[in-house]
């Protein structure tokens, strides 16, 4: 059945407002209003029935509450009871959190599915938009020609009377959708079939207890591999993990036989020597002199840092002429193990840069007068 | 203008009121302190609560309650004279706290802060506190009816935001210190949320009383819109729900953990006829009010102002376990020893409010806002 419809498009809420109240006044068919958010009091101006979704909510949310605290009770005290703290298996306190959770969980989801159930909305389903600024910035009431003396000419002037921006006319051919929807809802019903089916087949299955549950992926949860604390009885530790023998090397690591004392540092500057450095390496060594060092060094390394500037002892100036008769190896050994005020640098600085801070110490030392 | 009963009844009732509690002083002394306790923090908390309302309105620019405004602010008046009720309890019967009476001694921080001199000096420092917002506040707003100046607005915002921050903290110590410490070796860090809630239902109960009173027959008749009742409804609604929440929360924690010196709260009320009063106070305050209220309809008609009279009857016995059975060994009784002083602070409320309330313009007129709350559609 096809059915013309005038349109007016008004530009804010409340001159729609006024419209709806007085095409109701008039005795016209409010078919529907479009507007881009909720205008408070156009459904009472439409003269709507009050929504019939608060039922719809409180039924699905009490039987929300009560599925759920069934389902409590029946898992804490029927099916599988665990005495926590000494407390009653039936307590209700401890299912009221969760069952308010699960009330408003079904009455949230029931209440979206029934507005979109009520409104014919569903996935693939298209509604042309009769003026599409309503998405937007226009307010669309449309009426509906009921008998022959509503002309247009009448609705029009009643559209206009309530400052609409535009009027318009359509014929509805009562058609709601086209092929490709029509298509989409039968898939929509096959998919809702097919989901019911399978937990249907789910549910009507019968389980034997004594079989064990099927795993899924099992390699992943049942390594090939022994586990590292798993016990051994092949070794004579007893155990899976072995302890490293005696003079054992980490792979990459290499020992230094030093004391943290000023001899053993006099010494390593005997036996130990920089390895070649390359203006890379020297760059890096700079970064990470201004990284680590110069918060007491200071840039230069004249020994103001900021950290000294702030009450913490100065440190002895690097360019000072003990400094520069140190060797290179006793400046790696201060840098591994500390000296005086300075903490060691071995766990934060690993040997290859250390050496790299050296040489860039060096070439600060050359590079300006004591 | 109809907010008081004839003179001679107000009178009657004061007088007879005075002397039950005078009678109670000599003949039952414990119970009509405690009694005299609740009576003051509840009227302090209906004035405080009027005072919250209104900040909490101007603090995020809430406009619909501007046409309601006098009401809230003609109760903040009543909350020196719960304060007073208050001072009178410190000052001739400290022993109701049984730290004050030294029969509990603490050291350390919990030994300083539970001082006699520390004490009485908080709630000096809180009371001012909120007399200084109060004042400050309800002056802004009455310039605004003389003055059209948008500063007053500003003026108002500002200490709204300010009070919001400041009572949460105040009110939050407040209670731990005049009801909580009734049982020093108790606590529970929620308390100050807890009567909170109970505080501010209260007085949105109080607040629709005093709506629907001025609206059907006096000078607010033609101002109150079903709008505001619904809107009125709707607030009592969520925060008679919020005050079962955070009760819950407070108690399945302590029923969850089961540790002695929490669980005996909870224990002491739920043991003889105490049990009763225990599972009515969650009748009151939320499942009757909440079914009550949930149908839209309901917030439009005469349900409203039933559930606030329930509300209202939950706030009494919410007080009434919250202190009793701290300060009065034995079961629970209500006689004439624990009516008068609840007499009392009601016969103070209806006098100080209908005076505060014929003090200034019945509507805020200067606000500039009014239009808009006479107009909203909800």
């Amino acid at each position: 059945m096809s059915r013309s419809l005038v349109v007016g498009s008004f530009e804010n809420g409340e001159d729609i407002l006024s419209a709806a109240r007085a095409a109701r006044v008039a005795g016209l068919t409010i078919v529907d209003t479009y507007t881009p958010y909720a205008v408070h009091g156009l459904d009472t101006a439409m003269g709507l029935a009050p929504s019939r979704l608060s039922w719809v909510c409180l039924v699905a949310g009490l039987t929300g509450a009560i599925l759920k605290l069934w389902f409590e009770w029946w898992t804490a005290v029927v099916d599988w009871p665990v005495n926590v703290g000494g407390k009653p298996d039936n307590s209700l306190p401890a299912f009221v959190p969760i069952t308010f959770e699960v009330m408003v969980l079904f009455a949230g989801l029931a209440t979206v599915g029934a507005l979109f159930a009520v409104a014919r909305l569903w996935p693939g389903r298209r509604r042309p938009a009769l003026v599409p600024r309503t998405t937007d910035d226009r307010f669309a009431l449309v009426i509906e020609q009921t008998s022959a003396e509503e002309t247009t000419a009448r609705v029009r002037a009643l559209f206009e009377e309530h400052r609409a921006v535009a009027v318009t006319e359509h014929v509805d051919e009562g058609r709601t959708c086209g092929r490709g929807q029509t298509a989409m809802k039968a898939l929509n019903v096959v998919l809702a079939l097919a989901l019911l089916a399978a937990i249907g087949a789910n549910a009507a299955l019968d389980r034997d207890p004594a079989v064990p549950a099927r795993d899924y992926l099992p390699e992943m949860a049942y390594s090939l591999a022994a586990e590292s604390y798993a016990a051994d009885p092949a070794f004579g530790s007893g155990g899976v993990l072995q302890v490293p023998p005696d003079g054992t090397i980490a792979r990459g690591a290499s020992p230094l036989h030093y004391l943290a004392t000023p001899a053993d540092a006099l010494r390593a500057g005997l036996e130990l020597s920089a390895p070649p450095i390359d203006q890379q390496a020297l760059r890096r060594g700079a970064t990470l002199f201004q990284t680590f060092c110069a918060i007491c060094h200071g840039d230069t390394g004249v020994g103001n840092g900021p950290v000294v500037a702030r009450g913490f002892p100065p440190p002895v100036s690097l360019l000072a002429p003990h400094a520069r008769d140190m060797k290179d190896g006793q400046i790696f050994h201060v840098l591994t193990y500390g000296q005086l005020n300075m903490p060691p640098y071995a766990s934060q600085i690993d040997a290859v840069d250390r050496w790299r801070i050296v040489a860039y110490v060096r070439q600060l030392q050359g590079s300006q007068q004591p | 203008m109809r907010i008081l009963p004839p003179g001679r009844w107000t009178a009657a009732t004061a007088c007879a009121a005075v002397t039950g509690i005078a009678a109670g002083l000599v003949w039952s002394p414990d119970r009509t302190w405690a009694a005299m306790l609740m009576a003051s923090y509840g009227l302090l908390g209906l004035g405080l609560g009027g005072l919250f309302f209104i900040a909490l309105n101007d603090a995020c620019g809430a406009t619909w309650a501007v046409a309601l405004r006098r009401i809230p602010e003609a109760m903040v008046s009543v909350l020196p004279f719960g304060a007073a009720g208050l001072a009178l309890v410190f000052a001739i019967h400290p022993s109701i706290y049984p730290w004050m009476a030294h029969a509990e001694h603490f050291t350390g921080f919990k030994g300083f802060w539970l001082s006699p001199g520390f004490f009485l000096g908080r709630a000096a420092v809180y009371v001012s506190l909120w007399l200084l917002f109060a004042t400050g506040i309800i002056r802004a707003s009455r310039a605004q009816d003389r003055s059209d100046h948008p500063s007053l607005a500003t003026r108002r915002t500002a200490l709204s935001v300010s009070f919001v921050v400041v009572f949460a903290f105040s009110f939050w110590l407040a209670s731990f210190d005049w009801i909580m410490s009734l049982e020093p070796h108790w606590y529970s860090t929620i308390f100050g949320i807890y009567n909170f809630a109970g505080l501010f239902t209260s007085t949105l109960a109080v607040v629709i009383l005093l709506v629907l009173r001025l609206g059907a027959s006096g000078v607010l008749r033609g101002v109150v819109r079903a709008e505001h009742l619904h809107d009125l409804g709707k607030l009592l609604f969520a925060f008679s729900v919020f005050w079962m929440y955070i009760w819950f929360s407070q108690y399945m924690l302590i029923w969850y953990s089961n540790l002695p010196e929490e669980a005996v709260y909870f224990v002491r009320r739920q043991t003889g006829w105490w049990r009763s009063l225990f599972y009515l106070n969650v009748l009151l305050n939320w499942a009757v009010p909440f079914a009550l209220l949930l149908p839209k309809t309901a917030k439009l008609d005469r349900r409203l102002a039933w559930a606030a009279v329930v509300v209202l009857a939950g706030r009494v016995l919410d007080l009434y376990l919250m202190v009793r059975p701290a300060v009065v060994s034995g079961g629970p009784s209500f006689g004439v020893w624990e009516a008068a002083p609840f007499l009392l602070a009601g016969v103070v409320f209806v006098v100080v409010f209908a005076r505060a309330f014929r003090r200034a313009s019945p509507v805020p007129l200067g606000d500039p806002w009014l239009a808009e709350s006479r107009s909203y559609h909800g």
